[in-house]
């Protein structure tokens, strides 16, 4: 038994010499996960599905605990893919996200911690490369909690039905992957701009616009200019567009049903979904709203990989501005 | 001829074997590195600036480090940080270069043979210096477990045991400086580069911080280049000094060898009839000037140094007198220092216009080039 962690020791040791990120990894996920820190996310993101989950309950038919396990799952579905969109796997996990990338190096730059850390036989590339390894775990075992959690409220606060729980779960994963997806590509562009940038206070306020232009922004640009939009592709550009592709698209490789409700919502705020159709898709024979048409400006997958290559594309930048750039 | 490995096993253990013996060739090296400098520098350039407002913190400097302790001085903007951290590879060169033990500057290789401890340290607040000490330890290639013991040790040295589960933001200045060089020396390097070391200690502090350096050097061989403003402390423990002034090198050698330099061909000797010895040494065509000074002793300009040490028995002899002292004029570290960085020219200005009796009105500060 001792022999098995001794070996596994010297695996770990010879392993973490060999990539140093290890090492600041293994910092930056200690430095993350404090009580404090945990539980200020991990309230920030629950506060509003405990909210949102007492105001859907009361909205419910009376008879909804006698309705199949299948009729209750879609529901409670719809409203938990709404709530992860804007909020778990939203904005503040943006922010959050943001927040920590943004630190990275500036903050080090700033309190003048970097000069030791770089005079120790470490490459610079490792840095953040481990800092970002750290920080991903970390939102991976926040955000698996918090989406755990609050798609629990929402079924105990409605059915407090273990099976409707248990036919979420596909969901509840996909989500989890769409989330660290939206995280690491908010904390990879804050990275870079961490390495380019010494304030961090700056580089939290670029990426605090840039979450409001995702989210907001460009759905105040598409309802205010109208057919514009269309004729002078501002969707080229819209950031909020091209996630909520994203969005639909993990939805859509997990064989979650999206219902016209989801539609509406992400057609609304993402514009992935024909702005005329969410209003007017109603199914006259069905006395149904009807899922609206996508809009197709771009394929969903492109505008998945539009935001990977960026987000990539800017670590590269952010690393290799880190490996020329004199400290001091 | 070998053969081949028959099984995965087999090739397992071969390149295990080889790793290890790929490590243990790189420790060997570090061991016997026989090179006569621990440090090489050779047309280090570091400009600042675009072309019109380029400022040359560096200019094109060439100097060696032995074994041994360097004090590395200059007045404030002279270089000096600049220089180190260009050693430490924190800041790339405009051009030229320098290897330590043989290994480029800035090269991994090059950073696990120093310990570094920056003019103003800086450390993560939140972290206990056990935490923090372990973490650099870990970077540097030791084990958690080594890493541990060698932080309880150096804590121990340094005094601050007491305070290996306080966190780092409660300390005091002193406190901050003795983590800066524990950090330096928690991976066991080869060769220790401090930026001011003694900088916001009270004497008792500075005088304790230079004892570990001396220790560290002449006990376990650690190669040291230390900048400090405090002159007095470096003569004490330095047995180089590198001045530099203006990005460029001004002096750079033994401390007894600059001293004597600029001791020039003077010395100074204490018999028990001076004013005899005075006397005869006016008739030598080997002395340049003899005289009395104030504290009574006599002091000799020599023509011919050689010649007057290989007379000094025979004036003894002829004088009958005993000699009680004799040995160069001591020159004071400061005073080469404001010598050869020309912060003396503005004393000569003010002390010659009062000598002639004039009142000083305006004191231009004008910088004299040194001869």
């Amino acid at each position: 038994m001792s022999f098995g962690i001794q070996k596994m020791s010297e695996i770990w040791y010879r392993l973490q010499q060999r990539f140093k990120m290890l090492i600041i990894a293994k910092k930056t996920f200690r430095d993350l996960t404090t009580t404090k820190k945990t539980l200020g996310i991990l309230i920030a993101e629950l506060i509003l599905p405990l909210i949102f989950g007492i105001a859907v309950a009361r909205t419910l038919p009376e008879d909804f605990d006698s309705w199949s396990v299948s009729a209750q799952t879609g529901a409670i579905t719809t409203y938990f893919v709404i709530l992860s969109f804007i909020w778990i796997a939203g904005i503040p996990l943006a922010l959050y996200a943001s927040s920590i990338g943004a630190g990275f190096i500036a903050k080090e730059q700033t309190e003048g911690t970097i000069l030791i850390l770089i005079s120790k036989p470490i490459r610079r590339w490792e840095i953040l490369t481990g800092k970002f390894l750290g920080f991903f775990v970390n939102i991976l075992i926040i955000q698996t909690i918090s989406i755990y959690v609050s798609a629990w409220f929402l079924v105990l606060i409605t059915t407090n039905n273990i099976s409707v729980f248990m036919s979420m779960l596909g969901i509840i994963n996909a989500v989890i992957l769409y989330s660290l997806i939206v995280a690491l590509m908010f904390g990879a562009i804050a990275a870079a701009l961490s390495s380019m940038i010494n304030s961090t206070g700056k580089i939290v306020m670029i990426m605090a616009a840039l979450t409001m232009a995702t989210y907001f922004g460009f759905f105040l640009i598409r309802s205010l200019i109208g057919d514009y939009y269309e004729d002078y592709q501002i969707y080229h550009f819209d950031i909020g567009y091209h996630l909520a592709n994203f969005y639909v698209m993990i939805l859509q490789a997990l064989n979650v049903e999206i219902s016209p409700q989801i539609a509406m919502i992400i057609g609304v705020i993402g514009g992935t979904y024909k702005m005329g159709d969410v209003f007017t898709a109603f199914d006259d024979d069905q006395q149904l709203f009807k899922t609206p048409e996508l809009a197709g400006y771009y394929p969903l997958y492109l505008s998945a990989i539009l935001w990977i290559v960026v987000a990539i594309a800017l670590i590269f930048f952010g690393i290799t501005r880190l490996q020329k750039r004199d400290i001091t | 001829m070998s053969k081949k490995p028959k099984t995965k096993k087999q090739e397992k253990i071969k390149a295990k074997a080889k790793t290890t013996t790929k490590e243990k060739k790189v420790e060997r090296e570090e061991e016997e590195y026989t090179g006569e400098y621990v440090i090489e520098i050779k047309n280090l350039k570091k400009y600042f600036g675009q072309k019109e407002e380029i400022v040359k913190a560096v200019d094109d400097i060439s100097f060696n480090v032995p074994r041994g302790i360097m004090g590395y001085l200059g007045p404030n903007g002279a270089g000096k940080t600049t220089t180190i951290k260009m050693l430490v590879g924190a800041i790339s060169p405009t051009k030229g270069g320098a290897t330590i033990m043989g290994r480029k500057i800035g090269s991994i290789a090059a950073r696990k043979l120093i310990g570094y401890s920056p003019e103003h340290p800086r450390f993560y607040d939140h972290m206990t210096p056990i935490d923090y000490l372990v973490f650099l330890g870990e970077l540097g290639g030791l084990t958690r477990h080594e890493a541990e013991e060698k932080a309880f040790e150096i804590l121990e040295t340094i005094e601050l045991e007491q305070a290996a589960y306080r966190n780092i933001v409660d300390f005091s200045a002193g406190m901050r400086q003795k983590m800066a060089l524990a950090q330096a020396l928690i991976h066991e390097p080869k060769v220790l580069i401090l930026d001011e070391p003694t900088a916001n200690l009270d004497p008792v502090g500075r005088a304790k911080i230079l004892e570990q350096i001396k220790y560290l050097a002449r006990k376990k061989g650690m190669t040291t280049l230390v900048s400090s403003h405090i002159l007095g402390e470096i003569e004490k423990v330095a047995e180089y000094v590198t001045i530099i002034n203006k990005g460029k090198i001004v002096i750079s050698d033994t401390m007894d060898a600059v001293k004597g330099l600029y001791a020039g061909n003077q010395y100074v000797m204490r018999t028990s009839q001076n004013a005899k010895v005075v006397e005869l040494l006016e008739t030598k065509d080997y002395v340049e000037t003899v005289w009395i000074d104030e504290n009574g002793d006599i002091k000799i300009k020599a023509k011919d140094e050689i010649k007057l040490k290989n007379q000094i028995p025979t004036i003894l002899k002829t004088t009958k007198v005993t000699l009680d002292a004799f040995h160069r004029v001591t020159v004071s570290l400061e005073d080469i220092f404001m010598r050869v960085t020309g912060l003396d020219s503005f004393k000569m200005i003010m002390e010659k216009e009062g000598k002639e009796g004039e009142e000083i009105e305006e004191i231009t500060w004008e910088y004299i080039e040194p001869e």
